[in-house]
């Protein structure tokens, strides 16, 4: 997917609402990325034969293709990245139910890597970590929402603690916490 | 599958991870109960965590190393030539350069190994420290790893420390002050460079003999930290400090902020300029972390006086008392907001032109919207001070002299005891709070076998200590072992009920009000027939709290209102504490809109609490501030007016005329005149008020914007609408610029608009504007709101004007109070 000259002038004009406060305008931004992050996930399960994502990688790839391809100032960016994150769990997940209802590719599951759990190449099934997580927002949403930024957006603690106006102790214990019991759910079976 | 509540697993795995070894046993035991399966789980995800990558902190686990001798020993280009001393860190030589160059350095040995990602990080933060430079900052020269040794060659300065130095030459107190303006510049530079020393102390500051101060060691604490903790994943990060120099966030565990060298010079200049420390009575670490979390700070002329130094405390009252008061307030965003404010503070005492002390600052401007919208929240907070005064009391206290002796004694040789083998060399000063409570806890089982009450008794302390520092786990655990022991020996019926209400508040403070009720209810049947004021109020108090978080309103007020009965009917002196639970009274009436009934409570607080403080004590005029609100709240504006007034008067002998806190007091009073529909009053009020906030907190200020608004909207009513009209109107411009969550504000300054406009009798332009504004702060903000009201009445009073009576009822059924 290619922007035009002409989406590059309404997405500036989109990202000028949007910091003067236009609510709709950051509507349109996300529907915008989720589009973008799921056409580029989309892209990756279907032509490099791989059915593991890499979450990271599509939120920076999303995050370089606004601020550099379209000479965006994204003044923001850990801001940009949150907000990216949580935006590209939805999309991964939709695309993930979408496979597994379809039966695409034998039912195989789309799995996530690269998610800052565990080792790099360690893949965990994309719907249990959606589900655990989901579960794990019951008990302590903060640290379900730490743990969130770190898979989903590539975020470093700091980053979190920016983005979460909170400190980088809270972020750090937190985060031990829910990765602890998520990599502890994730390999019960 | 799960035989146990997953989510229950999760959260004590959550907390048990934040707390040491040995208290996470104990923590396990009071928390699990009989339900295995949960032990088991929790233990399991702690066993995984561990094996993650032991989450320990170097730097609270020195390794036993003995002093060696180095001298000869060579780090980078330096050869150590002579062993100077020791520090909290490790060990100090001089050394010279071996290449031939003429250089003489203090090299810093620090006592551990370092990980090898600390190691890297070290380097980082080290080189970024050699670029300091600054006369009275001793340059960082090189720094280095050797054998995962880390060391750091610091500038040599000859000299002695600077307390040591002032006393030796007799300094004058001008001098002093201006020895201590200067270092707030020095440390004003590093700030500006984003380095931040955290252990300002006379022993960090050398004099040369030429009288020149130099800091030495700065921002190592923080390189150190960052490089030890580099691959921790939890952040139980004990800190270390040092007694009567540490600021209260270095305790307990709040982010370190140029703030805390504020406080570090507040400290500093306290000891130069009193003589005193700023906690002369505390004893050992746990006294000193009462203190420091408990106590307020006595002024400087008040301790120099204390100190039979009648000259001093003279010299001090007034400016110098001002200034290092701010630079010690408790509460970082109080403070100086840099050191470069302090230093500009000291530097206009010196030039004999009147000190800033207190200026504004982000927190005093945001505390003041707290209060102005949730009164009952700031209230709260005041007057837990008076709390705190009790937990004091109690823990200096005794029930009688001999016995209060006896268990002192003890005390004091225990702690003493515990301090010395906190730290296996002896006569460091640095400790960390959190670790030594986890240890006093500990070595109190081996005092539990011989005495076991007086056992108790510490754990006693050691569980309200924890509380101060908001390690709520930490001190159930040990309440839980006090309340055993108290059990199992038949301890005193009131000690029981003590410990057992000082359980309940842990429960409370941790957001477990169900969970409190069981040990208030308790202690409240231990000692409800045996005339125990303290106890008695304590338990009552407790699980009135506890209701009133449940939202048992009425339980709480009985509560609230028995406490107050049991100090009056004591005969005692118990008079200052009623004070709190006529605050909870206050706000449990807030919270339901009866803001008559609340504001009858607050003045009757309020009048205990002027007793209790000084009449300039910034929390009670934040006090009477509420009040008055409230006041005009609940439609005694009249009422309100010589609050108000009374504030604005106290606020311009503190602070001057020229000062925002003045100013906003004024706009209150403005806002109280408009409420009384004395329109020329008000706009005459808030013109001037509006102006000065404008220049004191910046045009975009909430504060200032409404204090433009009520200006606006006094003048419109006044009869200045085009005045009236061009403020509100640039309010509109302003606010229009604002994030999103303030958009309702815009809409606020709509129907101030759309009101002016129908005075204006321009009932054409101001239909549509509130009709707007009406729609979206309905949206919003919902019916019942204040400014949606407001709305309601424009519109009313638009149609009425302009003959459209119809319409006009419309918009008066939806008024709530009919006014």
């Amino acid at each position: 997917m290619n922007y035009s000259t002409s989406d590059n002038v309404a997405l500036n004009a989109l990202l000028e609402r949007w910091s003067h406060g236009d609510r709709g305008a950051l509507d349109q931004l996300l529907t915008n990325l989720y589009t973008d992050i799921h056409a580029i996930a989309v892209r990756q399960l279907n032509h490099e034969r791989h059915s593991s994502l890499r979450p990271t990688a599509l939120v920076h790839e999303a995050y370089l293709r606004l601020a550099g391809l379209n000479q965006i100032r994204l003044q923001d960016r850990t801001h940009f990245l949150s907000m990216a994150a949580r935006v590209s769990r939805q999309a991964l997940m939709d695309e993930a139910r979408r496979r597994r209802a379809a039966k695409r590719d034998g039912g195989t599951p789309v799995t996530l890597s690269d998610t800052n759990l565990g080792e790099p190449d360690q893949v965990y099934d994309a719907l249990d970590v959606d589900e655990l997580l989901t579960e794990l927002e019951r008990y302590d949403s903060m640290a379900a929402e730490i743990v969130g930024l770190r898979v989903f957006g590539g975020l470093s603690i700091e980053e979190v603690a920016e983005s979460l106006t909170v400190s980088v102790a809270t972020v750090n214990r937190r985060w031990a916490a829910g990765k602890v019991w998520l990599m502890r759910e994730l390999t019960r079976q | 599958m799960n035989g146990f509540d997953r989510g229950r697993a999760f959260q004590l795995f959550e907390q048990a991870l934040g707390l040491g070894d040995s208290t996470r046993t104990l923590f396990l035991r009071d928390q699990c109960g009989d339900d295995v399966s949960l032990r088991r789980e929790v233990e399991a995800l702690l066993l995984a965590a561990t094996a993650d990558g032991a989450p320990t902190s170097v730097l609270l686990n020195p390794t036993e190393r003995s002093i060696e001798n180095l001298v000869g020993e060579q780090f980078g280009h330096f050869r150590l030539v002579e062993f100077i001393g020791e520090g909290g860190m490790g060990v100090v030589y001089r050394a010279e350069r071996i290449d031939g160059i003429l250089q003489t350095v203090a090299i810093k040995l620090i006592g551990n190994e370092l990980a090898r990602t600390g190691q890297e990080r070290f380097k980082r933060e080290t080189q970024l420290l050699a670029r300091l430079e600054h006369p009275a900052i001793a340059r960082l020269i090189d720094a280095g790893v050797e054998q995962g040794r880390a060391w750091i060659a610091l500038e040599f300065v000859p000299g002695r420390p600077i307390d040591t130095y002032c006393d030796d030459e007799m300094m004058p107190m001008r001098s002093r002050v201006r020895l201590l303006a200067e270092l707030a510049g020095a440390v004003a530079a590093a700030h500006r460079m984003l380095v931040v020393h955290r252990d300002i102390k006379p022993a960090n500051v050398l004099v040369n003999a030429e009288g020149s101060p130099k800091l030495i060691d700065f921002g190592i604490a923080a390189a150190l930290e960052d490089a030890t903790t580099a691959h921790t994943q939890t952040a139980d990060i004990g800190r270390l400090f040092t007694p009567h120099y540490a600021a209260p966030e270095q305790v307990s565990g709040e982010p370190i902020t140029v703030a805390t060298d504020v406080f570090g010079l507040g400290a500093l200049g306290y000891r130069l300029l009193t003589g005193q420390t700023l906690y002369p009575e505390a004893r050992g670490a746990i006294g000193y972390l009462l203190a420091i979390t408990q106590r307020e700070v006595d002024a400087p002329s008040r301790a120099a006086q204390n100190a039979a130094d009648p000259h001093t405390a003279k010299q001090l009252r007034g400016d110098l008392d001002a200034i290092l008061r701010k630079a010690l307030e408790r509460d970082p965003v109080r403070r100086y907001s840099s050191a470069a404010e302090m230093q500009a503070d000291l530097r206009r005492y010196l030039d004999d032109v009147p000190v800033v002390a207190r200026p504004p600052s982000v927190a005093v401007r945001a505390g003041k919207f707290v209060r102005r919208n949730f009164v009952a929240v700031s209230l709260a907070t005041v007057f837990s001070v008076g709390l705190m005064a009790a937990g004091i009391a109690y823990v200096l206290q005794a029930r009688n002299a001999a016995e209060a002796r006896e268990m002192a004694a003890r005390r004091g040789e225990f702690l003493e005891e515990l301090l010395k083998s906190a730290n296996p060399r002896g006569g460091k000063h640095e400790v960390t709070v959190a670790k030594l409570l986890d240890e006093s806890a500990n070595k109190i089982g081996g005092l539990v076998e011989k005495e076991p009450l007086v056992g108790a008794s510490l754990l006693g302390l050691v569980a309200e200590s924890n509380m101060g520092l908001g390690r709520y786990p930490e001190g159930l655990a040990s309440s839980t072992r006090e309340i055993e022991i108290l059990r199992a020996n038949r301890g005193n019926a009131l000690d029981l009920a003590e410990a057992l209400s000082i359980r309940g508040e842990l429960l409370i403070a941790g957001g477990h009000d169900l969970d409190a009720q069981a040990p208030l209810r308790e202690a409240l049947a231990l000692v409800e027939h045996r005339g125990a004021t303290k106890q008695l109020a304590a338990a009552l108090e407790g699980l009135a709290k506890a209701e009133q978080n449940l939202g048992h309103e009425a339980q709480a007020e009985l509560l609230y209102k028995r406490e107050i009965e049991v100090y009056r009917n004591s005969g005692e002196d118990f008079g200052g504490k009623v004070g709190f639970p006529l605050s909870g009274l206050a706000t449990l009436r807030y919270d339901q809109g009866r803001y008559a009934e609340s504001a009858a409570y607050m003045e009757k607080a309020l009048k205990i609490e002027r007793s209790k403080f000084p009449a300039d004590h910034p929390d009670l005029l934040d006090a009477e501030y509420n009040y008055a609100v409230t006041l005009e709240q609940s439609h005694q504006a009249p009422q309100a007016e010589p609050v108000f007034r009374q504030l604005l008067a106290s606020y311009r002998r503190i602070l001057g005329r020229d000062h925002s806190e003045t100013y906003s007091a004024q706009q209150g009073l403005a806002h109280d005149l408009l409420s009384q529909k004395r329109y020329q009053e008000a706009a005459d009020e808030a013109l001037p008020a509006a102006q000065g906030l404008s220049r004191t907190l910046g045009d975009d200020d909430s504060w200032t914007l409404t204090a433009w608004g009520v200006y606006g909207i006094s003048a419109c009513l006044a009869g200045h609408g085009d005045a009236g009209l061009e403020a509100l109107r640039r309010v509109a411009v302003i606010r229009a610029k604002q994030p999103i969550e303030n958009h309702w504000r815009t809409m606020v300054t709509d129907v101030q608009i759309g009101t002016c406009l129908i005075a204006s009798r321009r009932f054409a332009e101001a239909e549509p504007l509130l009709l707007g504004a009406v729609a979206a702060l309905e949206r919003e903000r919902g019916v019942h709101n204040d400014h949606t009201q407001a709305g309601y009445r424009a519109l009313r009073d638009l149609y009425a004007n302009s003959g459209r009576q119809l319409e006009s009822d419309v918009w008066q059924k939806k008024i709530l109070d009919g006014g």
